[in-house]
């Protein structure tokens, strides 16, 4: 993937970390909030209870005085209400709102005002912010038969309550901390083996571009089991497809060319010189026509998930061929190229590019014959950027003649290949319709520092029209 | 020279076994691969144009084997595709050179002359051994210039001979090489050729090119020249 490829569309994986986690941080907000409302409320119930048990348990000694006026004991059974400041407070007033009776522990302790509850038997709650206060309106039946409204209170300072609450909220946010760290290891953990098969088919695919493998295994997980079934076909059916086709080239070649060579070869016996000359012509254009489409038809091009070709060893086996056919004529036939020289293309194309160079140069060489292959960065990137990978630079040169004035017209192409003059024959022209037409290389044509011709083919690594798959 | 064609189309194999006759070899003819190999292994093949394309027996198969088993005689490759590879295997199998069909009977015809007078260690051009001179390709002999007239026959056994200057050739071999398979192999005829071959090269019995090894056969003892 390129880089601009990676920061357009985000991977799998960042995808599902991003969900998970926005999903995970939802819903610990909404526990937490849940958690700490339910907190509350229960709280507040186990105080209005406490309350009401207090209420009862001041109601239950209160008696009226000969006078008639309420009296309570002044030991009650709560101690806190005994113990000044304790933030426990109790009081009854009467229906004038005049205290009748407080309990020890208001002194010195201002008391709120609660609000009165309307219907005798009743109690009314009132959480405030400083203060928890609960209210008992008791109408009171005295001797004389008259009736007295007395309230009973209760209150408590709320700081026991906040402090309670703080202490609880702050468990519940380190809990949760601790679940969200546990979740997120869990979720990294569950994306790397849940990718891990997507990874796998990635390694696979850059394992059969650098050709250690043959096709994808099969036994990934049900969703991806298509997907590498269609692959392999699709790998398989290009293979065979090229196969298929050179075969049928090849027989094609075999059964144009068997019959012409019985044409120029009977020519050489007929007895009428003019018949046996324009014979001959006319089987050399069909030759050169066959020929050049014929070789052609059989250049591939770069296939998608084709292996690298080792381009050194491919340019070695032709110059040993090559020395072997001249090896009368004592050429010097050098090569010079890198180690490692790997590049992705069409190792029939690269045969054929070096091989028709490689021809040309020895049929015009005096003595000497060079063949450079570098790998160079490509043109367009400035300094090393490991992921673009680099051209493939060949050039062949040799201290013949060379190609005079307009080298140009030896690459003309199209339907008159085969009416070119012989010499340079149909190999430039077959050389060009590769590097240019199928890698969308360059070629130069020139006068080499032996004098002779040179040819330098540029073959980008990555051309725009064929994507290629890398391994991250 | 004993020359090996193996061909399977019947017109083309019958009209290079005309040109070569016509040339001077003594033809031998395989339609496929398993019967070329034979005839390779068990015939003493001077030189053999081997098709790519063959029934049976693979051309490339036909030449490794016969390399496996020795035989080091040159094989031109013949081959119906231009493809560079498979002149390159044809060359790795053990072939010394390649001629893509359709080719000329004449450049077939120096191909072959080459590859013979480099597998017998000559260099390009004329055979020159002291004053003896033989150019293959016009087939004319001459001794210090002048022209020597000899028939086909004494033509074949003085450039086989000259071939292997400096070394032993047995009668049984010269025969093999010169005659057609189906020819009379009486040795006697071999001497009167060689005796004939001996007058005509020098009249005057100054030279004595070729010596008679009792019992082991005959040697051309003038040294080569620019080999």
């Amino acid at each position: 993937m390129t880089p601009t490829a990676s920061s357009r569309r985000p991977s799998i994986g960042t995808r599902l970390a991003v969900a998970l986690g926005i999903t995970l941080a939802l819903f610990l907000a909404v526990v937490a909030l849940a958690l700490e409302r339910a907190f509350e409320e229960e709280s507040l119930a186990l105080v209005r209870e406490r309350h009401e048990a207090l209420l009862y348990m001041l109601l239950a000694p209160a008696e009226p005085d000969e006078t008639g006026r309420l009296r309570l004991p002044d030991d009650l059974p709560e101690p806190r209400l005994s113990i000044p400041g304790s933030g426990l407070y109790a009081m009854v007033t009467d229906g004038a709102g005049d205290p009748v009776w407080r309990s020890r522990s208001t002194l010195g302790a201002d008391a709120a005002p609660v609000p009165r509850p309307a219907v005798a038997g009743t109690i009314v709650f009132a959480p405030g912010d400083d203060r928890i206060a609960s209210a008992l309106l008791v109408r009171w039946e005295g001797s004389d038969g008259r009736d007295t409204d007395y309230v009973f209170e209760v209150q408590e300072e709320a700081g026991g309550f906040d402090a309670r609450s703080a202490r609880f909220r702050r468990h519940l946010w380190y809990w949760l901390a601790g679940l969200a760290v546990i979740a997120l290891l869990v979720q990294t953990l569950t994306l790397r083996w849940a990718l891990a098969p997507l990874r796998r088919v990635t390694r696979e695919v850059a394992a059969i571009e650098a050709g250690e493998r043959q096709a994808l295994s099969t036994d990934l997980p049900r969703e991806l089991t298509p997907l590498a079934d269609a692959m392999n076909a699709l790998i398989d059916a290009g293979r065979r497809r090229i196969e298929r086709s050179r075969n049928a080239l090849a027989d094609l070649a075999h059964s144009l060319k068997t019959p012409l060579a019985v044409l120029r070869s009977s020519a050489a016996s007929v007895a009428d010189r003019s018949l046996a000359s324009t014979l001959d012509e006319q089987v050399d254009r069909i030759d050169r026509a066959v020929d050049y489409q014929l070789q052609r038809a059989a250049a591939s091009g770069r296939q998608a998930l084709s292996p690298p070709v080792d381009v050194a060893r491919v340019a070695a086996r032709l110059c040993d061929a090559m020395r072997k056919v001249h090896a009368t004529r004592g050429l010097d036939i050098a090569l010079a190229a890198p180690g490692d020289c790997r590049f992705r293309a069409d190792e029939g194309d690269l045969t054929e590019l070096v091989g028709n160079l490689l021809d040309n140069a020895c049929k015009w060489a005096r003595r000497a014959v060079r063949v450079r292959i570098a790998l160079v960065p490509p043109q367009a990137t400035t300094g090393e950027d490991a992921a673009v990978p680099p051209d493939l630079v060949i050039e062949v040169e040799d201290d013949g003649p060379g190609f005079g004035a307009a080298p140009a017209v030896l690459l003309r192409r199209g339907g008159r290949a085969d009416e070119r003059a012989d010499g340079q024959g149909i190999g430039l022209a077959v050389v060009d319709e590769i590097v240019r037409d199928l890698y969308d290389g360059s070629l130069l044509l020139t006068r080499g520092a032996l004098g002779g011709a040179l040819v330098r083919a540029r073959l980008p690594g990555t051309p725009a029209r064929s994507p290629r798959l890398d391994p991250q | 020279m004993r020359v090996l064609v193996i061909e399977d189309e019947a017109t083309l194999r019958q009209e290079l076994h005309t040109h070569l006759a016509a040339a001077g070899y003594n033809v031998d003819l395989a339609a496929d691969g398993e019967e070329g190999l034979y005839l390779g292994r068990e015939y003493p093949v001077d030189v053999a144009v081997v098709d790519l394309g063959l029934p049976r027996l693979d051309g490339l198969e036909v030449i490794r084997r016969w390399r496996g088993a020795g035989r080091a005689f040159p094989v031109l490759v013949l081959t119906a595709r231009g493809r560079w590879q498979d002149k390159v295997e044809g060359l790795e199998a053990g072939g010394d050179d390649y001629l893509v069909k359709p080719f000329h009977v004449e450049e077939l015809l120096a191909r072959l002359r080459a590859l013979v007078r480099r597998s017998a260690g000559w260099g390009g051009g004329q055979m020159i051994c002291g004053p003896v001179v033989l150019d293959p390709r016009e087939q004319r002999v001459s001794r210090d210039g002048a022209a020597v007239d000899l028939t086909s026959y004494e033509y074949r056994v003085l450039h086989y001979l000259m071939l292997h200057a400096g070394e032993v050739v047995s009668k049984t071999e010269l025969t093999e090489h010169v005659y057609a398979e189906d020819a009379d192999r009486d040795s006697n005829v071999l001497e009167v050729l060689i005796g004939r071959v001996r007058r005509k090269l020098d009249p005057e019995r100054t030279l004595d090119p070729i010596e008679t090894l009792r019992g082991r056969g005959y040697r051309f003892r003038l040294a080569r020249a620019g080999s």
